[in-house]
C-alpha cells in the first residue's frame, strides 16, 4: 500500500469536532489517504470516548473548544480507558494556557497537519491490531 | 372741723354740697384700713337699703389703703383721674388738679400702685341696673385722693408692653420666616446637586455597564468567528486538498475522473455555507438597528438574519405601539433579543422560536418574550463566564440597565422561555 518495503496496516484514525464542516473537510481529506481508515467521527467528547472505547483507534483527533465536556476532558477520558492512547488536540488557539492543559492531558500536538500522521505511522503497528 | 353746706341725698351716705369748712383743732389722721378693691365692692346691699351703710365691712366714705395696676392717666377739667385695675375690677382715683404733673410719669400704664383715699362709691349708674343685675353695687368707685403722697409705686411697668411683645414677636416670626426660606434654599440648592451627582454617577454607571457588555459581546464574536468562520474556512481548506489529491490520483488512473468533480462540488458548497454565516457574523456586529427601521422592521430583519441557514423557524408578532418606543429603549430590548435568539439557535436545537412584543398601557410597561420548543437547560448549570458564554449575564444587566427585569423559564428536556419586562420610558424615574 505505502512504498516503504514492508506493507503496513493502515492508520486508524477517529475524529472528534463539534464543527460539522471542518470535521467534514478533516474526515475527507483523512480518507482520501492512502494508509488512513476513519474508524469513526464524533461532534461531541462524550460520542468521542464511546468511539474510543469500542473502535480502539491508532490516534484521535479532539477538538479542544466544544459544548459539553471539552478537549481536555475528552482526552482525559480517553487516557482512563488506554493510558498510551495517542491524541493530537486540534485548535487554532495561541494561547499558552490551551496548550498547556492539552500537553498535560496527554495529547501529543496541537493543531492539525498531514505531517502529523507521521507520528501515527511511526506508532501504528507493523500488523494490524 | 365745722361744716356748712346743702343736704345731699343722693348718695347712699350722708353729704354736703356747696360747703364751707372751717378747721376748730389738730388732732391725728384716722388710719387707713387695708382692703382689696373686691371688699369696697362688696357692699352689702342689704346693710344698703336698711340704710346702714356705716357698718363695718361697708367702705363707702372711709379711708382705705388699696393696691390697682394703672391702665391710664389723664387731666380732666380740674381733676387728674387715674383709671386702674385689679384684675378683673376697675376703679379711678382722683387727685386735685394742682398737683404737680410730674405725676403722670411716675404712673406709666403698667405700674402696680398702693393707694390710700376715700372711697367714694359711685351709686348713680346702680339704680337703673338694680332691676336687672342681682348685685349692682359691684359697679365702680373712686377713690379721693388729697396729694402725690398718696400713691407709693410698688413696681414700674413691665418693658413688656402689648406693642413691645408685637414687635419683637413680629421681629422673631421675620427671623422664622427667614431661616425657614434660607433652610428651603439650602435644601434644594443641596438636593439640586445631589440629584446632579446621582445623575452622573447613573451616567457613569451606564456608560460602564455599556463598555462591559460591548467588550463582552467583542469577546463572543471573536469566539463565535473562531467557532465558525475559522473552522469553515479550515475545513474548506482541507476539502481543497482533497481535491488536489484526488485529482492526482484521477490522473494517475487510481480514481475516476468524477471523482474530483464530486469533491470541488463538496469545497464549492462548503464555501456558500461559509459566506452566509460570515454575512450573519458581520451583521451582529451591528448593535444598533438599521437607519430608517422601526422597531417591529428592525425586530423582523433581526431573525431573518438570525434564521438564515437554520433548520428553526422563527416566528415573530410585535405590537405595532413598540415602534413608538424611543431608540435608547428599542435598542436595548433588540439586543436582548438577538442574545436570546441566538442562544436558543446555538444550544437549544429548536424546532421553532417564538418572538413577540407587547406593549401594556394599563401597566406602563413594555414585555418582549422569546419562546423556543428546544432542549431546555438547567438554570445556574448553563454555560458560564468562563465558557466565554455571556448571553444570560448580558441580557440581565441589559434589562436592568432598561429599569427592567429579566425572567427564564426552563428546565432540561423542557422548552425555554425568556421574559424582559420593562416600564415604558415615559413612565422611568
Amino acid at each position: 500500500m505505502t512504498n516503504t518495503s514492508a506493507p503496513r496496516a493502515p492508520i486508524r484514525v477517529l475524529l472528534v469536532d463539534d464543527h460539522a464542516l471542518f470535521r467534514a473537510g478533516l474526515a475527507n481529506l483523512l480518507a482520501v489517504q492512502r494508509d488512513v481508515v476513519m474508524v469513526g467521527e464524533a461532534g461531541n467528547g462524550v460520542a468521542g470516548v464511546a468511539l474510543w472505547e469500542s473502535e480502539r483507534p491508532h490516534v484521535g483527533l479532539v477538538d479542544l473548544t466544544m459544548e459539553g465536556i471539552d478537549g481536555v476532558e475528552t482526552v482525559q477520558r480517553i487516557r482512563a480507558i488506554q493510558p498510551d492512547a495517542l491524541v493530537v488536540m486540534l485548535t487554532s488557539s495561541e494561547s499558552a494556557v490551551d496548550a498547556a492543559r492539552s500537553f498535560q492531558a496527554g495529547a501529543v500536538a496541537r493543531g492539525f497537519d498531514l505531517g502529523l500522521l507521521e507520528i501515527a505511522r511511526g506508532a501504528a503497528p507493523r500488523s494490524g491490531r | 372741723m365745722e361744716v356748712a353746706g346743702f343736704l345731699r341725698r343722693a348718695r347712699g351716705i350722708a353729704g354736703l354740697t356747696s360747703a364751707r369748712a372751717r378747721r376748730l383743732a389738730t388732732g391725728p389722721a384716722p388710719a387707713a384700713v387695708e382692703v382689696t378693691v373686691a371688699e369696697i365692692l362688696a357692699a352689702d346691699r342689704r346693710s344698703r337699703d336698711q340704710g346702714t351703710m356705716q357698718r363695718p365691712g361697708n367702705h363707702d366714705g372711709r379711708l382705705v389703703r388699696c393696691r390697682g395696676k394703672v391702665e391710664s392717666t389723664n387731666l380732666r377739667d380740674d381733676t387728674w383721674a387715674v383709671l386702674l385695675s385689679d384684675g378683673s375690677l376697675h376703679f379711678s382715683a382722683t387727685l386735685p388738679a394742682d398737683t404737680p404733673a410730674i405725676i403722670a410719669p411716675r404712673l406709666a400704664p403698667g405700674s402696680e400702685v398702693q393707694l390710700t383715699g376715700i372711697v367714694e362709691v359711685d351709686l348713680d349708674a346702680d339704680r337703673a341696673a338694680s332691676l336687672l343685675v342681682e348685685d349692682p353695687l359691684a359697679q365702680r368707685f373712686t377713690l379721693l385722693l388729697s396729694s402725690p403722697a398718696d400713691i407709693a409705686v410698688l413696681r414700674a411697668p413691665s418693658w413688656w408692653t402689648a406693642g413691645r411683645l408685637a414687635v419683637m414677636a413680629g421681629l422673631l416670626l421675620s427671623l422664622l420666616a427667614a431661616a425657614g426660606i434660607w433652610t428651603f434654599v439650602l435644601r434644594r440648592e443641596v438636593r439640586k446637586q445631589t440629584n446632579l451627582a446621582v445623575d452622573e454617577a447613573a451616567a457613569r454607571r451606564q456608560a460602564d455597564l455599556e463598555y462591559e457588555v460591548s467588550a463582552r459581546e467583542r469577546n463572543r464574536l471573536a469566539a463565535d468567528l473562531h467557532d465558525t468562520i475559522l473552522q469553515t474556512v479550515t475545513g474548506i481548506g482541507f476539502q481543497l486538498q482533497v481535491c488536489e489529491e484526488t485529482r492526482a490520483l484521477a490522473a494517475a488512473g487510481d480514481r475516476p475522473a468524477t471523482a474530483s468533480d464530486d469533491t470541488l462540488a463538496s469545497a464549492q458548497r462548503m464555501v456558500e455555507h461559509a459566506v452566509g454565516q460570515l454575512r450573519s457574523s458581520v451583521w451582529s456586529l451591528r448593535t444598533q438597528p438599521a437607519v430608517g427601521m422601526v422597531f417591529s422592521e428592525a425586530v423582523q430583519d433581526l431573525v431573518d438574519r438570525q434564521g438564515m441557514g437554520q433548520a428553526a423557524r422563527i416566528s415573530t408578532t410585535i405590537d405595532p405601539a413598540a415602534d413608538q418606543l424611543p431608540a435608547d429603549q428599542a435598542g436595548c430590548l433588540l439586543q436582548i433579543i438577538k442574545e436570546a435568539v441566538h442562544n436558543s439557535l446555538h444550544h437549544a436545537r429548536p424546532h421553532a422560536i417564538d418572538v413577540r412584543v407587547g406593549i401594556d398601557t394599563a401597566q406602563d410597561v413594555v414585555v418582549a418574550s422569546v419562546a423556543d420548543d428546544g432542549v431546555g437547560f438547567e438554570l445556574g448549570r448553563q454555560a458560564g463566564p468562563a465558557r466565554r458564554h455571556f448571553g444570560l449575564t448580558g441580557m440581565r444587566e441589559r434589562a436592568e440597565a432598561l429599569d427592567g427585569s429579566l425572567e427564564i423559564r426552563t428546565s432540561p428536556g423542557a422548552r425555554t422561555t425568556i421574559v424582559v419586562s420593562a416600564p415604558l420610558a415615559g413612565a422611568r424615574r
